[in-house]
């Protein structure tokens, strides 16, 4: 079985895990990628990248502009806004602790 | 029809028709729906929200449109109908039963909602589902339990367990699910009410919330084959909002409801039937070739050895695609957004670690793995190699059959908590997942009680676009065993 870091794992995942539950949480991760000694075991010698392009042969929408939701809509379904803009802690500069606009 | 006959028991054609002559009130017909959801869903526990008002409103529209003489366009004017938790209504809760969703109203309709209310449709209300559309059996939802009508000490299956609960229990005429590994034909098995997982394409995905995009379509959930055909009619067709979603050859799936099926072959895939398939479940659907057999069609035996290799494949892809999908909620536009954080990041994980539940992290986290660097190919790259390996096989089998017989799950709803382990969980998926990989149209109908009293579905896959072809053998197998009033 592969070595999993939780650690770097829960970091990708963006999912803040206690280090009770990233014990539990690995049990789990296994048992799924468990699955995936089945398909270990087979040929693998199909290009995955040709897998990938059969599956996704949908034609894509036309790149025009087309109307969108209302600002307000989209403000109104924000944990946190101001004027027109949704708040977040802010990313660039020495104080965290102030909200910036996104 | 007089408005004290049991309306909830009647199919979705009669009841149109009676509304379409003025014989029936909507606003009478959508009263007793809602006293009856009031009076029997504190047990069932398959509605997250009512819109009752709502539900009025639009019933007495559709009166007032019949008493100034229009005659309805659709045969679902005026008829009832639920929506699974994670089809977006406009200004409707749509929660996905997660915490991350629980207060969300979204400001747009999906597609299938708009044509539903197109048609005259009357909602009801929103309906109970494992966390993101993620679980077989409808204990994963953050919001509550879902119990079969059948035997409230089972579940009702998942992910769609609140739609097929509901249409059950009669507590709605249909209802629509959203099936990525079998979460419309397993509920549907386990509620004994008929579920269809359309074509991948077949029906828009725009305002369905993404769980395994590649993988999952919207599907009708009623208790006859004929109303399943006519609300699948009302549904399909391109949609400029998916680029996935293509024009269906059929239009009236009703159409080809003749009873026949004289001659047409009937594919039994022995590896279906085997170690696995619980005895009960084997018998019943084996009865039910036999039937279709004894009305004239051929049973034509098959290898198909996929059950295995797709489940793996299913969780490897599907993960994957959640992982990428579920970024989405992160705090920060809309959802869930923790109370307390200290940077962007911990906003991110902290919002996350509250919002989503086990079943959803666990995913998540596999996922992630799955796509992390070094690990694509051993894991993600091979489940999509198999995805091809699974379509050619099904293609090769429907050549030599006209559809495939098989259960829909191998054994009958189990008792809650019997099954706390999520691997053998896992298992209760591995005759519906091949569909899903293939992209192919599956539709579960009941075939007779199992252990415990408890309904068993069969299971008809068919090639793509060929939805009308399972409607035929499922509605001769229906009339055959059922008889008279099934339209």
């Amino acid at each position: 079985m592969t070595t999993i870091d939780m650690d770097a794992l829960s970091a990708a995942a963006r999912i803040a895990l206690s280090d009770e539950e990233k014990q539990e949480f690995l049990a789990d991760v296994e048992a799924i990628l468990s699955l995936g000694a089945a398909l270990t075991a087979l040929d693998a010698s199909a290009d995955p990248e040709k897998a990938a392009e059969a599956l996704h042969a949908a034609p894509l929408r036309s790149d025009e502009p087309a109307p969108s939701l209302a600002r307000d809509a989209i403000l109104a379904i924000a944990p946190s806004s101001a004027e027109t803009f949704v708040t977040v802690p802010r990313i660039l500069g020495d104080e965290p602790e102030t909200e910036a606009h996104a | 029809m007089s408005n004290h006959d049991c309306l909830t028991d009647r199919p979705i054609a009669a009841l149109s028709r009676a509304i379409a002559t003025g014989e029936l009130s909507a606003l009478a017909l959508c009263e007793q729906y809602l006293t009856k959801i009031r009076e029997n869903d504190g047990e069932i526990g398959a509605f997250l929200t009512l819109t009752a008002d709502e539900a009025m409103a639009a019933a007495a529209a559709c009166d007032r449109r019949i008493s100034l003489g229009e005659r309805p366009a659709h045969a679902l004017f005026g008829i009832p109908f639920a929506l699974k938790d994670n089809i977006v209504t406009r200004g409707i809760r749509t929660t996905c039963a997660s915490r991350m969703l629980a207060h969300f109203v979204p400001p747009y309709d999906a597609t299938v909602t708009s044509r539903l209310y197109e048609s005259g449709g009357v909602l009801l209300g929103k309906l109970n589902m494992d966390e993101f559309a993620m679980g077989s059996s409808g204990e994963h939802s953050a919001l509550g339990t879902t119990r079969t009508p059948h035997d409230v000490g089972r579940v009702a299956g998942g992910s769609s367990g609140g739609p097929a609960a509901a249409v059950a229990a009669g507590l709605v005429p249909y209802a629509l699910g959203s099936d990525t590994g079998g979460s419309v034909r397993l509920p549907a098995a386990y509620c004994g009410v008929v579920g269809m997982k359309p074509t991948y394409g077949a029906v828009s995905r725009y305002g369905l919330v993404a769980f395994a995009s590649s993988l999952e379509q919207i599907g009708p959930i009623t208790r006859s084959v004929y109303d399943n055909a006519l609300v699948l009619s009302a549904l399909v067709g391109r949609d400029a909002r998916d680029a996935t979603s293509h024009e269906h050859p059929t239009a009236d799936f009703c159409a080809a409801l003749d009873g026949d099926v004289r001659g047409l072959r009937i594919g039994i895939p022995e590896e279906f039937f085997g170690e696995g398939c619980a005895p009960d479940v084997r018998d019943a659907v084996l009865r039910a070739a036999d039937v279709l057999k004894s009305l004239g069609a051929i049973l034509v035996p098959l290898s198909l050895p996929l059950p295995d290799v797709s489940l793996a494949a299913y969780y490897m892809i599907s993960a994957a695609e959640a992982s990428s999908n579920l970024a989405r909620f992160d705090g920060v536009r809309y959802g869930r957004r923790a109370a307390e954080y200290d940077d962007i990041e911990s906003l991110y994980a902290r919002s996350r670690a509250e919002g989503f539940g086990r079943e959803v992290k666990r995913r998540i986290l596999a996922g992630t793995f799955a796509l992390s660097v070094g690990h694509y190919d051993e894991y993600y790259g091979r489940a999509l190699c198999e995805r091809e390996r699974v379509r050619a096989a099904m293609t090769d089998a429907l050549s030599q059959c006209d559809v495939i017989l098989s259960p829909t799950a191998p054994t009958v709803a189990h008792r809650f908590g019997e099954r706390a382990d999520s691997a053998q969980m896992m298992l209760g998926d591995r005759y519906t997942v091949p569909a899903n990989l293939a992209g192919l149209p599956a539709l579960s109908l009941p075939c007779g009680m199992g252990e415990g009293g408890m309904p068993v579905g069969m299971q008809l896959v068919g090639a793509p676009f060929a939805e009308a072809m399972l409607y035929r053998v499922a509605y001769a197998y229906e009339v055959a065993t059922k008889g008279g009033d099934v339209q």
